[in-house]
């Protein structure tokens, strides 16, 4: 067994089955590859908003733990949850739950004070995201008029 | 309306009630309440993607019956309606699983084939008592589920 350096975490390469070790290596990188997709999402929406009286808020992180990563032993990893206030009153908040989803890449629920919905990535690029809102009949695009809809519901 | 549309109906009133709980308790900050209607929707999610599943695989088995029915008093040859013959019997017929089934409608391997397949495995981890293996849509997964319904017929 040796020792490689992967990013934020230290990999044993099995000599023996360096394929199972580059999977490994694999897996993690798709998941930090999709943290940063997300940060990417909140530095979006903040633009969006950059001009409005919304304040936000990451300090809060829900752990993220999939089936592929237990199954390549790598760790659990923090992804931050963005909470939108106005007037110290929360008005939506958007939790990461997942990469691996079938039917589409990457889940975000988005629960608001009338419910909520789902984001997903339903591109084939998996550098450019293609955010989009869920419903069984279609899917919005989750674009500045959506988010200004968001803030500002009739 | 069919049964998909009703259960979707039920499955995003209740939903949104538990979204606004979760939504109202975040705002509070009364963390225990928030984390116990993100379980709530989560064993929501579970039943009625049973619910739904079951609905599905419950068509595909009739569309099969009838398809065993239709070749064997086809015009097919002797030796392709002896086949379906030995299928026709109660024991051949309690033989064949749920894969056996759709594969009599659609061909291993084809999207719709893998898709169902890979939901019967979602299907097999919860009714189990696991959770979802993978992370599913809601609304994916009901659009998934209507169109199958329409598909799925003994041609």
């Amino acid at each position: 067994m040796s020792l490689i350096q992967h990013k934020s975490r230290t990999v044993q390469r099995d000599e023996n089955n360096p394929r199972l070790d580059s999977a490994a290596l694999k897996v993690e990188y798709e998941v930090n590859h999709w943290i940063t997709q997300v940060k990417d999402l909140y530095s979006f929406i903040k633009g969006v908003l950059a001009d409005s009286n919304i304040e936000f808020k990451t300090s809060t992180k829900i752990e993220i733990y999939e089936r592929e990563m237990k199954e390549h032993d790598i760790s659990p990893k923090d992804v931050p949850i963005l909470d939108l206030y106005r007037d110290k009153n929360l008005i939506a908040t958007f939790k990461p739950l997942g990469l691996w989803v079938i039917g589409g890449r990457a889940k975000i629920d988005v629960l608001t004070k009338k419910g909520g919905f789902i984001l997903t990535d339903t591109g084939n690029n998996e550098a450019q995201p293609e955010w989009k809102v869920l419903t069984s009949d279609k899917n919005n695009d989750f674009d500045k008029k959506f988010i200004l809809e968001l803030v500002n519901p009739q | 309306m069919t049964i998909f549309d009703k259960l979707e109906i039920q499955y995003n009133d209740i939903n949104k009630e538990y979204l606004e709980i979760e939504f109202n308790a975040r705002s509070k900050q009364w963390t225990r309440i928030e984390a116990q209607y993100r379980y709530k929707r989560e064993l929501n999610d579970q039943a009625y993607f049973l619910f739904m599943f079951s609905r599905l695989e419950e068509k595909i088995k009739s569309e099969t019956s009838k398809l065993i029915d239709r070749q064997k008093v086809s015009r097919a040859s002797w030796k392709q309606k002896a086949v379906w013959n030995i299928l026709s019997t109660q024991s051949s017929r309690d033989r064949l699983n749920f894969l056996n089934h759709l594969e009599l409608l659609t061909e291993k391997g084809r999207a719709d084939y893998e898709l169902v397949a890979r939901y019967y495995k979602e299907r097999n981890s919860i009714a189990h008592g696991g959770d979802f293996m993978t992370e599913i849509n809601m609304p994916t997964v009901i659009s998934d589920f209507k169109r199958l319904y329409k598909v799925m017929k003994a041609r």
